[in-house]
């Protein structure tokens, strides 16, 4: 079963160059988390989050490869954070979006999607393997409703199965 | 001479070794290992010779003090000593400069020093960050400091374990004998370092105060770790200098049983999967790379030794300075600073250990060379500071700063790093002329 079968196309993406306050601001109105972000040609760039925006607040000596492990000594006064947060706030959120997920394609297994969400969080953005442009993204839910609505196919409407999966599934004896 | 003399043979083969390490075309453990290889697959030495000549006890010096610093790491011990500082100053930038310099150069005497600006420079970045000032002058005084503190101890760079180890000199000779200079060229240092950014640096009230309620102890994630280790290394260090003086033990093992010792300590009482996944990290840590790069170059250079060619360097160099004593020295001394600035300088110190002990009946025995070593030492050392990429720990520094967007550039380095690199080797010439020549 490969990840289009769970693929949620209809999705809020962002522009390298908006602003944080934009990026927010399209987020909070989505009650989301996290956007793809996508160039003029829709070529997808990296993800956009609420976790990129600490990132951002952080100093340097604790998000930086290699950085402070803890900084619980940083008793009540933080370098600064909120003012911080009104500095970042006009300035563009091209510098500050996660390029290291590893993406996953129309055919990317859901075994492998699933894993990889596990290893870096959810939602998994799906692009076209031959242009880089973005299609959609594979969430936990997705997938989970995907389960669910299969399980009730099975359950239910066994005859909206295609010829192939009745074919498996009589040969694993999971139909009679 | 045919290409199939050994003489000849290993000459190149060590050329081989300098080109891949001095491009970094290659990984620099990986070639000098393929060169260890090539010098008994051509003959020159046997298998059983080239083992013969690694020095175990460097390599379990080095190994014992890795796995020591691994364990030491986690109890938090550098923080609080950084914030520690912070206090004792006030939180005044021109202090705070001073301070850590100084922690810089007292942990890379005892410690690695790669090791010690990985420490320092996240919470460097930190303070530095909060008190509104610019890293750079923090990140340059770190790399200066770690060479130099360096320099004073046994133990403090590899340069030194190799020469300690090859020549028997032991923690009480380096004390001694590069303890002095080290403090006039730290005092030296801390006084340009003042001059030249220290006194012009200002920072808001405000923010001192933010930085003064830093928790200190808050930063001592396991405090009874620290005591453990504080326990172990000042047994270490007691061991270095009692150890070899009274009963003639060499480092090697005395580092290598202050880890295993730490390790007990740490993991006693722990289930055994706990215990056993604790001790096998510490090992993961050991930066098998460099302990590998030491194998490799140990065989290659016996091989050299082997061929006769060490000798005929040694007797040229005797030839060249016409049996000058003082002559040779200074050469020494200039030679291995400008080379140290812009290579790594273990396979240089390395390679003309065997040829320094080749001059030994030139010169009149093994006690009348002490001060060519000396000499060595100081040039390997402080020549690290030249540029950039003269020490493993300026390129650590470095990429840092890239990360935390401050970065420092070859140039500008060079501009700072190369004048303050001849002043310490003025000042080091000047110590080996009239206190040894």
């Amino acid at each position: 079963m490969p990840c289009r079968d769970a693929l949620v196309s209809s999705v809020v993406s962002l522009k390298e160059n908006h602003s944080f306050d934009e990026a927010l601001a399209i987020l909070d109105k989505n009650n989301i988390r996290s956007a793809p972000v996508v160039n003029e040609d829709g070529e997808y760039l990296g993800m956009f989050s609420l976790k990129s925006t600490f990132k951002a607040l952080l100093p340097v000596a604790i998000t930086m490869e290699g950085g402070l492990d803890n900084v619980d000594f940083v008793i009540g006064a933080s370098p600064g954070i909120a003012k911080k947060l009104k500095k970042i706030g006009p300035r563009h959120i091209g510098d500050h979006i996660d390029n290291g997920i590893i993406v996953g394609h129309m055919d990317t297994p859901l075994l492998e999607a699933m894993r990889l969400m596990v290893r870096q969080g959810s939602p998994l953005p799906v692009v076209d393997r031959k242009n880089g442009r973005f299609i959609g993204l594979v969430s936990e839910q997705s997938i989970l409703t995907m389960f669910q609505h299969l399980h009730e196919i099975v359950a239910n409407r066994p005859a909206e199965l295609s010829p192939e999966d009745v074919a498996l599934l009589k040969e694993f004896g999971v139909l009679e | 001479m045919s290409i199939t003399d050994p003489f000849l043979l290993s000459c190149l083969i060590m050329g081989l070794v300098y080109f891949f390490i001095i491009t970094e075309k290659m990984n620099q453990a990986i070639i000098a290992l393929v060169g260890a290889c090539l010098t008994i697959y051509l003959g020159i030495q046997t298998q059983h010779a080239a083992i013969e000549a690694i020095d175990f006890n460097t390599i379990f010096l080095l190994i014992g003090m890795m796995m020591i610093v691994t364990v030491m790491k986690r109890s938090g011990v550098f923080q609080f000593v950084a914030i520690m500082a912070a206090r004792i100053v006030r939180a005044h930038p021109r202090g705070l400069l001073i301070v850590l310099s100084l922690i810089t150069a007292v942990f890379s005497a005892f410690l690695d020093n790669v090791t010690t600006v990985m420490l320092i420079v996240p919470i460097t970045l930190l303070l530095t960050e909060q008190l509104k000032q610019k890293p750079y002058p923090f990140l340059i005084a770190q790399i200066f400091f770690s060479n130099i503190g360096g320099t004073s101890t046994l133990i403090g760079d590899p340069p030194n374990i190799l020469i300690g180890s090859a020549v028997g000199l032991s923690f009480m000779d380096f004390l001694v004998n590069m303890g002095p200079i080290i403090v006039v060229i730290t005092i030296t240092m801390l006084l340009v370092f003042d001059l030249l950014w220290g006194r012009h640096m200002t920072t808001s009230l405000r923010a001192r105060a933010h930085l003064l309620r830093y928790d200190p102890y808050e930063a001592l994630e396991d405090k009874p770790l620290l005591y453990k280790s504080l326990f172990v290394l000042a047994l270490v260090i007691a061991g270095f200098i009692l150890g070899h003086s009274l009963f003639g033990f060499e480092t090697g093992m005395i580092a290598l049983s202050g880890a295993c010792l730490l390790l007990i300590l740490d993991s006693f009482g722990l289930k055994r999967e706990e215990r056993n996944q604790r001790v096998q990290k510490t090992f993961e840590h050991v930066e098998w790379e460099t302990i590998f790069f030491f194998m490799g170059l140990f065989m290659v250079v016996s091989a050299l030794e082997h061929s006769g060619v060490l000798k005929l360097v040694a007797d040229q160099i005797i030839h060249i300075t016409n049996g000058d004593f003082k002559m040779t020295a200074l050469v020494i001394l200039w030679v291995s600073t400008i080379f140290s600035a812009f290579v790594n300088n273990i396979p240089f110190v390395a390679t003309l250990i065997p040829v320094i002990q080749g001059m030994e009946a030139g010169f009149g025995g093994a006690e009348a060379i002490e001060p060519l070593w000396w000499s060595l030492i100081l040039g390997a050392c402080l020549g690290g500071n030249g540029s950039l990429v003269g020490a493993s720990a300026n390129v650590i520094v470095a990429a840092y700063a890239q990360r935390a967007g401050q970065p420092i550039s070859f140039v500008g380095f060079l501009a700072h790093g190369l004048p303050l690199m001849f002043l310490t080797i003025i000042i080091s010439t000047t110590y080996i002329w009239f206190f040894y020549l």
